[in-house]
């Protein structure tokens, strides 16, 4: 059985480095006792683009990461980031958000962003100017000396993210930076990242949330029990997964659709049912074998969403993911 | 590398300075110290003032007038705040009882009782001839008691005339002290003593011996302490205090300032841990460099603690002469400082071990008993090395890197102090152990932060040791 994507084949020998790419794993594993995180992943990521981590819980995406920042070392293959081996030099231009979130409860907020943007090898004068800045940006200026222990989490989160940003690096990596924040501030973050965009800088965000990929990432890669199964931009995948998916409103069984010719997969929603078809099934068929058995009010066929081709590749067992999409293909 | 271990250093230290406990602890432990050693000459101030009279029922009709002497001498010391008043009775032309019989004396004594107690219950302080006590001195007490009785043969129990459970003849050669207040302890010396003093003085005379000449050969019998130097003819006056509290003291400040400091280390790890600070930190920095700077921190902290309390200690005991020369000379007090950052660095190493494997205090408990143990090993030696200090177990504990820098600073302070090539094999002992327990420290420290869930097992510390 093929795995869902071609994986690049691994160049064992050390790949050019070039300046268009800000990051670059080449055949890298990284094993916990006999738990393997990251098992020989191969992955470059664009400078100036805005690259989604996508996946399961315990697929590896933050192992991924730490590797990048330097936390974890590869146990095989190399990591290169802004172009030298991944190192304490390199983590200092980077910009990270862990996913775990922490503040010193009792430090005051620009103490905290001022302590963080110094460890990052920034001065008090160049950190001052912009710490305000931030503040303001954020509406945290009147809360700049008060203790974090007494900001919200929302709040606190966005004192998190300012000190992530705050020594201007060239790359961003932002793990899960959407959790926990309600939707006006989840907006303000969403326009952020796309300033920084606009900056040419690299953002890469690992996320559950399949609309804020969709909405802000260039390209996506995705990770399930260690292994690359998707990695593109977003134009390739809805490319490679031209699967439809269509909508089926109604009374009626789950049974009624199972059989019918093309459908891959059936997914029941309340009120709605969501069926895979394969790549230029006939849909006529499919609406006729349902009207035989279902009493239909709607019947949609649409492009698969970003969505779609995550549940299809996680699913509940990412060998049964793979092993759907090549199927699928 | 240098300037991150300074910032993660300064911000520790600044996190634990600011806090009101830090600040508490700084300023109560030196204002203890310098109350308790201020506190005589304070309740000596603030203390009680005024007449305590005593009237003195002399049946001897020989005592009371010494007795009020030796009272006007002590009255007339400047610092005395409480006069006692002496007002003599004069028995014999009262009651004629002073050479009476024991019956005779019982019933005297008794009215005496009575009448005298009336007078100090009744009535207030302002009222001159309110008592505060009374002295009843009986007939016989100027003689000489017979030659001692072998101890297996008790004296007859003569007949209990008045019930008291003394019998008329031993209340008869007996000083009776009745006052308001038995706790009142300095009066009760000051009157029994002048009673004392007074009954020797004219025994003594009646015996023909020359009273001055007693008290002369008295005067010589105290015990001048010195403690031999290391040059010829280096001799140093010493105290009970000096030789033995303040040696004790300087190893209980230099624990205090390690386990402080450790303490803080561990708390600070272990929230850093549990508040996810720390994946951000080495992000940034190295996990050896954060590790390097959270030690020096906390260090700095328990190094301003122990200044503070070294201080306020050394001047306390300075001023009640405590300190013998050359106790604290610059050599000394070099040694104490690199004891306590060798000594710090060998248990902060421990700490930081157990603060990154843990998520709270609670699960650090278990980790901690062991390093418990290896404190209390040279706690629980001092006294034995107070006493035998060149022994084998001495010097083993002096060389042994956990109870070494405690020893060490103890035998140096001592008299004689240890001989310095024992204190360098001590200070090599501390320092090997220092650096091994940060090499493996560290490695435990760098894996073990991230590590989530219960604590390790020991086999699993074992594999990152060998693994990292």
């Amino acid at each position: 059985m093929q795995p869902a994507i071609e994986r690049v084949p691994a160049a064992r020998a050390p790949a050019a480095r070039s300046p268009d790419r800000v990051v670059h794993h080449d055949g890298v594993t990284k094993t916990f006792g006999k738990h393997v995180a990251v098992d020989d992943l191969t992955l470059t990521i664009p400078r100036g683009s805005v690259y989604g981590f996508i996946g399961p819980n315990g697929a590896g995406k933050t192992s991924t990461i730490r590797m990048i920042m330097h936390i974890h070392l590869a146990d095989r293959g190399s990591v290169e980031v802004l172009g030298e081996p991944a190192g304490q030099r390199t983590a200092r231009r980077i910009g990270y958000l862990p996913e775990e979130r922490g503040l010193y409860p009792k430090m005051r907020v620009r103490d905290v962003v001022l302590y963080f943007g110094r460890l990052k090898g920034r001065t008090r004068a160049e950190l001052a100017p912009r710490i305000d800045a931030w503040l303001e940006k954020f509406g945290l200026t009147p809360w700049r000396l008060k203790k974090c222990q007494e900001l919200s989490k929302g709040m606190q989160q966005k004192v998190q993210f300012i000190a992530t940003v705050i020594h201007q690096p060239e790359l961003v990596i932002l793990d899960e930076p959407f959790s926990g924040l309600d939707p006006v501030n989840t907006e303000v973050l969403i326009g952020v990242i796309e300033e920084l965009k606009r900056e040419g800088k690299t953002v890469i965000f690992s996320t559950h949330v399949m609309e804020h990929a969709e909405k802000l990432c260039d390209a996506v890669f995705m990770i399930c029990k260690g292994k690359k199964v998707l990695d593109g931009t977003l134009e390739e995948i809805r490319a490679r997964f031209r699967d439809d998916v269509i909508e089926v409103e109604g009374d009626g069984e789950r049974a009624a659709f199972e059989g019918a010719p093309g459908v891959t997969a059936v997914r029941e929603h309340p009120g709605r049912f969501e069926l895979t078809v394969e790549r230029g099934a006939d849909v006529q068929n499919i609406l006729t074998h349902a009207l035989a058995r279902f009493r239909v009010r709607r019947f949609e066929v649409r492009a698969p969403r970003l969505h779609d081709i995550f549940l299809k590749l996680a699913g509940d067992d990412a060998g049964a993911a793979a092993t759907i999409t090549a199927k699928g293909e | 590398m240098v300037r991150n271990v300074l910032l993660v250093a300064w911000r520790d230290f600044l996190a634990v300075v600011r806090t009101k406990g830090f600040l508490i602890g700084l300023v109560f432990m030196p204002t203890v110290i310098a109350v308790s050693s201020q506190l005589p000459k304070l309740f000596k101030r603030f203390g009680e003032e005024g007449v305590r009279r005593f009237a003195v029922v002399d049946f001897t009709g020989q005592l009371a007038g010494p007795i009020e002497q030796r009272i006007a001498v002590r009255n007339a010391e400047t610092d005395r705040k409480v006069i006692i008043a002496i007002e003599r009775i004069d028995v014999a032309a009262m009651d004629g009882a002073a050479a009476g019989d024991g019956a005779a004396f019982a019933a005297a004594k008794e009215k005496w009782k009575a009448e005298l107690s009336k007078r100090a219950q009744g009535g207030d302080d302002s009222d001159p001839r309110r008592l505060y006590g009374f002295l009843l001195i009986g007939p016989r007490v100027l003689e000489l008691p017979v030659a001692a009785a072998p101890p297996a043969a008790p004296r007859k129990q003569e007949s209990d005339d008045d019930g008291d459970g003394v019998s008329s003849t031993d209340a008869a050669s007996s000083v009776t002290y009745c006052a308001r207040s038995l706790t009142a302890g300095d009066l009760r010396q000051v009157v029994s003593g002048a009673v004392r003093d007074a009954v020797r003085t004219r025994r003594m005379e009646a015996a023909g011996l020359d009273v001055d000449l007693v008290r002369r050969a008295d005067s010589m019998a105290g015990i001048e302490e010195m403690v031999i130097g290391k040059k010829p003819g280096d001799l140093s006056k010493a105290s009970g205090p000096s030789e033995a509290v303040v040696p004790m003291v300087a190893v209980f400040l230099l624990l205090m300032g390690v386990m402080q400091s450790a303490g803080m280390l561990l708390n600070s790890t272990i929230e850093e841990k549990g508040n996810r600070v720390v994946e951000v930190l080495v992000s940034s920095i190295r996990p050896f460099e954060l590790l390097a700077g959270k030690i020096f921190g906390a260090w700095l902290t328990g190094l301003v603690l122990l200044l503070a309390w070294g201080a306020a200690g050394y001047f306390a005991a300075d001023s009640v002469q405590w300190i013998r020369p050359g106790m604290f000379s610059g050599a000394n007090v070099a040694w104490f400082a690199y004891f306590f950052l060798f000594g710090y660095l060998l248990f902060a190493s421990l700490y930081a071990a157990v603060g990154a494997m843990c998520t709270s205090i609670q699960d650090a408990q278990s980790f901690m008993f062991p390093i418990v143990i290896l404190i209390m090993i040279p706690m629980m030696s001092l006294g034995f090395v107070m006493n035998q200090p060149d022994s084998l177990v001495a010097r083993v504990l002096t060389w042994f890197p956990f109870s070494a820098p405690f020893i060490a600073i103890l035998r140096l302070t001592l008299s004689p102090p240890a001989p310095q090539w024992q204190i360098a094999v001590a200070a090599v002992s501390v320092a090997i152990g220092a650096w091994f327990l940060m090499w493996a420290g560290g490695k435990v420290f760098r894996i073990a932060i991230f590590s989530t869930g219960k604590p390790p097992r020991l086999g699993e510390i074992w594999r990152w040791l060998r693994e990292a």
